[in-house]
C-alpha cells in the first residue's frame, strides 16, 4: 500500500551533550551492590495497612462516585477513580510485602482498562475485588487462609471478570 | 573503575513516605550519594529549578502536581534549568496505553512498580549509557519517542528528517 508522504511535520533534531556520563565515567557497578539494594528492598518492614487502607478508601470512594455520578461525568473519568487507587496497590502491595494485593489490583487494572462502560454489572466486579483486597490486607499476607486461597481468590476474580466480558464483550 | 556516582544528585519526586525512603536507600546502596527527596511535581519543580539535578526519579500520581505535569515543566518552563534531563517515570501501570501517555509527556524511561533493584539500575544505566536524541517540533519536545530506525517502515513519514528512512531502504 503507497501511503501519502507530504506534508511532513517539521521536527528538529537535538543531540544534548551527555553531561551525566561525563561525570560518572564508565564502569558499572558492582553486582553485590545491586544485591545488597535488594536486600533492602526485601527486608525493609514498613506498616503497608494504613496505606493500603488509605488506597482501598479512595477505590470505594470511587465506586460511590461512579453510581451516584453515572450521566453526569463521562465514563472515562468515571472508571479513572476506581482505576488510579488500583494502581497504587498494585504498586504499592508488591514493594512492601504484599505480592498477592498486587496480583489482585493488577487484575482490577487489567478489567477496568478493558470495560467501556461504567455500568452496574462493572460495580458489582469491583466490589467483588474491593471486599477481596480488604480480607488480604486485613489478615495479613502471612495468615494460613491467605496464604492457603490465595490462588483461589484470584482465580475466582479473574473468573468474575470473564464472565462479564461474556455478557457484556470485549 | 566503576562509576563515580558520588559526583551527581539524583531527584526523587514521591508523595508516599516509605516509597520514596525505600528508593532513597536504593539509591545510596549503589554509591548514590547525594539524593533529595520532595513529596509532589510542585516541590519537585522547585527543588529542580534551585539544584539541577542530573537525574530525576519520579512517581506518576502525586497531588497537586503528578509527574506527567512535572515531566512538562521540566522539559517546557522557561525557569527549567536543564530541560534535557533525564526522568524516570515510576508507576503501577503497564498497559500499552499508559505508558504511551507517559512516553508523549517527554519521560526518559518508565519504570514499573513493583519494580526490583536490578530494574532501577538498569533504568539508570540506560540513562548514562545510551540517552536518546530529543525532538523539537510544534506538538511535542521530549526525548525521541522512537527507539530505533526502522527500514521496513512502509507507513506515512511524520518528520521530514523521515527523509533519512528512504536512504536507507
Amino acid at each position: 500500500m503507497e501511503y501519502p508522504r507530504a506534508p511532513r511535520r517539521r521536527a528538529e533534531v537535538l543531540f544534548p551533550p551527555n553531561t551525566l556520563k561525563a561525570k560518572v565515567g564508565s564502569g558499572g557497578i558492582d553486582e553485590r551492590l545491586i544485591e545488597k539494594a535488594q536486600r533492602i528492598i526485601e527486608e525493609t518492614k514498613v506498616d503497608f495497612l494504613p496505606i493500603g487502607k488509605r488506597y482501598l478508601a479512595s477505590l470505594e470512594e470511587g465506586v460511590v462516585t461512579t453510581r451516584t455520578s453515572r450521566g453526569q461525568i463521562d465514563s472515562e473519568n468515571l472508571i479513572a477513580t476506581m482505576l488510579y487507587p488500583a494502581m497504587q496497590l498494585k504498586a504499592n502491595g508488591g514493594m512492601f510485602g504484599y505480592p498477592l494485593i498486587t496480583s489482585v489490583a493488577a487484575r482490577l487494572i487489567r478489567f477496568l482498562e478493558q470495560v467501556h462502560d461504567a455500568n452496574e454489572d462493572v460495580l458489582e466486579v469491583v466490589n467483588a475485588f474491593v471486599e477481596s483486597l480488604k480480607a488480604i490486607l486485613l489478615m495479613g499476607e502471612n495468615n494460613r487462609k491467605v496464604i492457603q486461597h490465595g490462588d483461589d481468590l484470584y482465580l475466582a476474580l479473574d473468573e468474575a471478570c470473564e464472565r462479564y466480558f461474556e455478557k457484556h464483550g470485549y | 573503575m566503576p562509576y563515580q556516582f558520588d559526583k551527581i544528585s539524583v531527584l526523587v519526586v514521591e508523595d508516599n513516605q516509605p516509597m520514596a525512603l525505600m528508593a532513597k536507600s536504593i539509591l545510596e546502596t549503589f554509591g548514590i550519594q547525594t539524593v533529595v527527596l520532595a513529596k509532589n511535581g510542585e516541590e519537585g519543580f522547585e527543588t529542580f529549578c534551585k539544584q539541577n539535578n542530573d537525574i530525576i526519579l519520579a512517581d506518576w500520581m502525586m497531588k497537586p502536581m503528578d509527574g506527567i505535569s512535572l515531566t512538562r515543566a521540566i522539559r517546557n518552563e522557561a525557569r527549567s534549568p536543564n530541560p534535557f534531563v533525564p526522568i524516570i517515570l515510576m508507576t503501577g501501570f503497564s498497559e500499552k496505553l499508559r505508558v504511551e501517555q507517559a512516553r508523549d509527556s517527554g519521560v526518559s524511561e518508565f519504570l514499573v512498580k513493583p519494580f526490583e533493584a536490578k530494574d532501577l539500575y538498569k533504568r539508570v544505566v540506560q540513562v548514562i549509557e545510551r540517552p536518546r536524541q530529543f525532538i523539537r517540533c510544534e506538538t511535542f519536545f521530549g526525548p525521541d519517542r522512537r527507539r530505533k530506525a526502522d527500514p521496513n517502515f512502509v507507513g506515512p513519514w511524520r518528520r521530514e528528517t523521515d527523509h533519512s528512512l528512504k536512504d536507507l531502504t
